[in-house]
């Protein structure tokens, strides 16, 4: 699917703004201040349902406005739909897809798989574990269907287990874990297998694109599955969740399991978070938003690209590579402040959006 | 900002499960607008079947008597016991006119997140009703859910010498595709629940 016209109210400094997307590449340029990167917030919200970076839903609603409310236009091979969605000062929300009523924004997921990059956002490499893990459920629940359901059994078992390691009224009993434990081993080592895969499946693309962006060889590159579960079988597992209750009972968690996965970035063996400049870092994060992009596109899935400021981040070289590689993809949203950083052939094959800073003020 | 009496009855509205401080408020003035005669049967009922309404002294089901009609009545099959977590489960089993055996009420289901243990519920009063009464089938009817499961699994375990010894049989009403559905809407794990318990035509 495409988005096409785009219309929001009350987001930040916008009260409102109606834009129209293009397929391919569109720029929205503008001076500091005139609301570039909201566009790409209220985006992202409304397709995905979460806030781009680290902000609060709240705060993206302009001072003293009471609700934040984005419209999108989509177009598919079976037809138009409009999605909107309402969120509320007081935290409520309302989703809907032609005026149809949504319980959940995971709806635009499938259709538009969404893919950003925020230059100064490097968690994912420098944050913690479970920064990473939730990129590789993301890439995990694009490849196997039935990933997100055997997450979400794995989760809610967990949960239920250590919430018993901590209840003052728990005797420790064997028959008091075992049910939860039983779908722990159902479900923990499908999890690694397929977090594994979906990973070594992965690397490949990451290369390439590294390769691709930078023009130098990207296959020293590399991403590695870490897992405290590796290799064991469904009865192995529960001999191992028993075996450890009461040592789980004195830290009142659960040790074993993929919950406490990470994945390593390496480059010739190094660990990127330690050898890597800060360029260098971004570098290698924009590889693996464009990889994941890139697998998303190979699937026929047509995502929505959004990438926040990144020409000034690049050199000539590799901004020249860059557009290059978006001028193949099926919509990419980039904002900048200066046009400068783009050659005219670029230009006249994309989209350019002017946002002006009095704009913003009506 | 209201009177003491009536803010008194906003808040005890509103410990109701459903209900939160707007309703509770809009409930309030609705009752207060209703003349005596229409208002006052809610509070005797109320009073009444806190007063006359408990617990089956043998399956916890509601009874105004010492045990409940079902566990009174001759004609049901005691060689079987239905576990269900909650008495409205008794309700949607007995529309079926399928089943004839007793039941066992257990309350809820396991949820250590919402603090229930075993403990918490009428899970050691099972297994003795199960011993005493020389039951030869449970059939664990707890929801289809993990608390569900889980306490299906749970029962299953504590009940497993008797199984053994092959006094005792415990199933598991079958899980699949409700009646007038559509393949195309069934979620993955009812599909390939209902894929494992296939039947033949006959």
């Amino acid at each position: 699917m495409l988005v096409g016209r785009v219309r929001f109210l009350n987001a930040r400094a916008q009260r409102l703004l109606e834009i129209e997307l293009a397929e391919g590449v569109n720029i929205i340029v503008g001076p500091n201040g005139a609301g570039k990167t909201t566009v790409l917030e209220a985006l992202y919200l409304l397709l995905t349902g979460r806030p781009l970076r680290a902000a609060n839903i709240r705060d993206i609603i302009t001072e003293g406005a009471e609700v934040l409310r984005i419209e999108a236009d989509l177009a598919g091979p079976t037809g138009h739909l409009l999605a909107a969605a309402a969120y509320g000062r007081d935290g409520t929300r309302r989703l809907t897809a032609n005026g149809a009523r949504l319980d959940d924004a995971s709806r635009w997921k499938e259709s538009i798989p969404v893919r950003t990059f925020v230059p100064d956002d490097l968690r994912l490499i420098k944050g913690s574990p479970r920064r990473r893990r939730e990129y590789l459920d993301g890439l995990a629940s694009g490849r196997e269907p039935e990933y997100s359901m055997v997450l979400r059994r794995y989760e809610e078992a967990l949960a239920q287990r250590n919430a018993l390691l901590r209840a003052p009224w728990g005797t420790g009993s064997s028959t008091e874990f075992t049910p939860w434990e039983r779908v722990l081993a159902d479900t923990g080592p499908d999890l690694c297998r397929m977090r594994a895969d979906t990973l070594n499946a992965f690397v490949p693309a990451f290369q390439e694109m590294y390769a691709r962006l930078t023009g130098e060889p990207g296959v020293s590159l590399h991403l590695v599955y870490r897992t405290n579960a590796w290799g064991l079988d469904s009865a192995e597992y529960r001999d191992r969740l028993r075996d450890m209750r009461a040592a789980d009972r004195v830290r009142t968690y659960t040790q074993l399991g993929p919950h406490r996965d990470d994945i390593r970035l390496t480059r010739a063996g190094l660990d990127v978070r330690e050898y890597a400049s800060q360029g260098e870092q971004r570098t290698i994060l924009l590889s693996l938003v464009l990889a994941e992009w890139l697998v998303c596109e190979q699937a026929g899935r047509r995502p929505l690209l959004l990438l926040d400021d990144v020409m000034s981040e690049l050199d000539p070289d590799r901004r020249r590579r860059l557009i290059g590689l978006l001028l193949e993809g099926s919509q990419v949203v980039i904002t900048t402040a200066d046009l400068r950083y783009f050659e005219s052939f670029e230009l006249e094959k994309a989209r350019i959006i002017r946002l002006r800073r009095e704009e913003s003020r009506v | 900002m209201f009177s003491p009496r009536v803010q008194k009855l906003i808040d005890e509205l509103s410990k109701l499960p459903g209900i939160g401080p707007k309703t509770a408020q809009r409930l309030t003035f609705h009752l207060l607008k209703l003349p005596p005669e229409e208002a006052l049967p809610l509070a005797h009922a109320l009073i009444e079947v806190k007063e006359t309404v408990r617990f089956c002294a043998r399956c916890f089901n509601l009874t105004e008597s010492e045990l409940c009609s079902i566990c009174a009545d001759p004609t049901r099959d005691r060689s079987t016991l239905c576990v269900v977590e909650e008495p409205a489960d008794i309700i949607s089993l007995e529309r079926t006119h399928e089943y004839r055996g007793l039941y066992h009420v257990l309350g809820g289901a396991l949820s250590p997140i919402d603090g229930i243990g075993p403990q918490k519920l009428r899970l050691a009063e099972l297994s003795e009703r199960v011993r005493a009464e020389g039951i030869q089938e449970v059939i664990v009817a707890t929801n289809p859910n993990m608390a569900g499961e889980a306490t299906a699994l749970y029962i299953a375990e504590e009940l497993r010498p008797l199984v053994e010894a092959g006094t005792l049989r415990i199933t598991r009403p079958a899980a699949g595709l409700p009646m007038g559905a559509d393949l195309e809407y069934a979620d993955e794990v009812t599909l390939s629940r209902a894929l494992a318990g296939r039947r033949e035509i006959r």
